[in-house]
């Protein structure tokens, strides 16, 4: 999926890409689609192996990709995926060193209190309802950027461990 | 001689509309009216009008990728909850599972009856009524078949309206 749109990049001049992740064919195309026409260069995935594969981390967790980290500015992903659910999927990219600094924001059809504060505790960015919609889409942008900095100044990535671990509890805003 | 002036500075759009013009926003109109009468009937719902912004500069090609695949995807899903349906004893997790999967890809598309037939048919599943299930299959394969038609028609509209040189309307729920 190297076909970039065309419809303006970032501030940056990057274009962001984003890993999305769906076992559904039509609503793998579908946010494919929206999220080409918001200007991401986008790769998907049709299940949780398939992406930790792209992800670098495959079968041997702790080989990573480094030219997988600065590819992937953020991880969508359907929740509701047989073989390993996009709850799992999140765990396991959070467990690698080199990778749980990416955004991960985990989509579902069903909205279900518990698996949605049970998905920000474990650290996804946001919790978002399908069929996702464009404003989705444009929030996020602001989930890349705070990532980027952290790219930009490895200094603060130093620093990372002194922040607070709970980082959910900021993002108790359901869409 | 003001009426003369208006006709000469209204050549351009008096000239399109005897090339065809009137053609175009006939199709246009019934564009309108086919999309808006989906939308009080509950066969689409706010998804389509999503579907329909998204286009953009893309033109109609996106959508019609995307219905092409959700038609061909959805008749594969029809066609193994039937023979799931079929198997003695009734395979639930496999009609469940594709009922989902149904449920999921109709929402995606806007496809409110669809999406709301396979939601009652996933519940029937997980409760293993057989008669339900029997029950909700029949109204799928009634609804989805209806449906096909309907979006066909609609693309077939769109085409026409794109080849004469119009603008496809987008239009509110």
């Amino acid at each position: 999926m190297g076909s970039s749109s065309a419809a303006g990049l970032s501030k940056e001049g990057d274009e962001l890409h984003i890993l999305a992740v769906d076992d559904n064919i039509v609503e793998r195309l579908f946010v494919e689609k929206l999220l080409k026409g918001s200007a991401y260069k986008v790769t998907t995935a049709d299940n949780g192996f398939r992406a930790l594969e792209y992800l670098g981390l495959g079968d041997e967790p702790y080989v990573i990709l480094k030219s997988n980290i600065s590819k992937i500015s953020l991880v969508i992903t359907d929740y509701c995926m047989p073989g390993m659910t996009g709850y799992e999927l999140m765990k396991k990219i959070k467990e690698s060193p080199g990778l749980k600094d990416i955004p991960i924001v985990i989509m579902s059809s069903e909205n279900i209190p518990t698996r949605i504060e049970k998905c920000l505790e474990e650290g996804a960015e946001e919790f978002m309802l399908k069929p996702l919609q464009q404003s989705d889409v444009k929030r996020l942008r602001c989930h890349e950027t705070s990532r980027e900095r952290f790219q930009e100044n490895p200094i603060e990535i130093g620093h990372k461990p002194f922040f607070p671990m709970t980082n959910g509890a900021s993002k108790t805003e359901q869409n | 001689m003001k009426s003369g002036l208006s006709k000469t500075t209204n050549l351009k759009e008096k000239f399109g509309f005897m090339e065809g013009g009137m053609e175009i926003s006939q199709l246009q109109r019934h564009f309108v009216e086919q999309v808006s009468s989906m939308f009080s009937k509950g066969y689409l719902d706010g998804q389509f009008f999503q579907l329909q912004k998204l286009q953009g500069d893309g033109g109609i090609d996106f959508y019609v990728e995307l219905v092409s695949v959700f038609f061909q995807d959805s008749e594969k899903l029809i066609n193994e909850m039937g023979i799931a349906l079929d198997k003695q004893p009734v395979d639930f997790k496999e009609i469940g599972a594709n009922a989902h999967q149904l449920k999921g890809s109709s929402a995606s598309m806007g496809a409110k009856r669809v999406s709301k037939v396979c939601e009652a048919f996933c519940s029937l599943c997980k409760e293993m009524d057989k008669e339900g299930c029997l029950r909700c299959f029949d109204q799928l394969k009634h609804e989805f078949p209806f449906l096909k038609g309907k979006v066909e028609a609609l693309l077939r509209l769109v085409q026409k309206i794109v080849a004469s040189g119009g603008a496809v309307p987008v239009v509110e729920p």
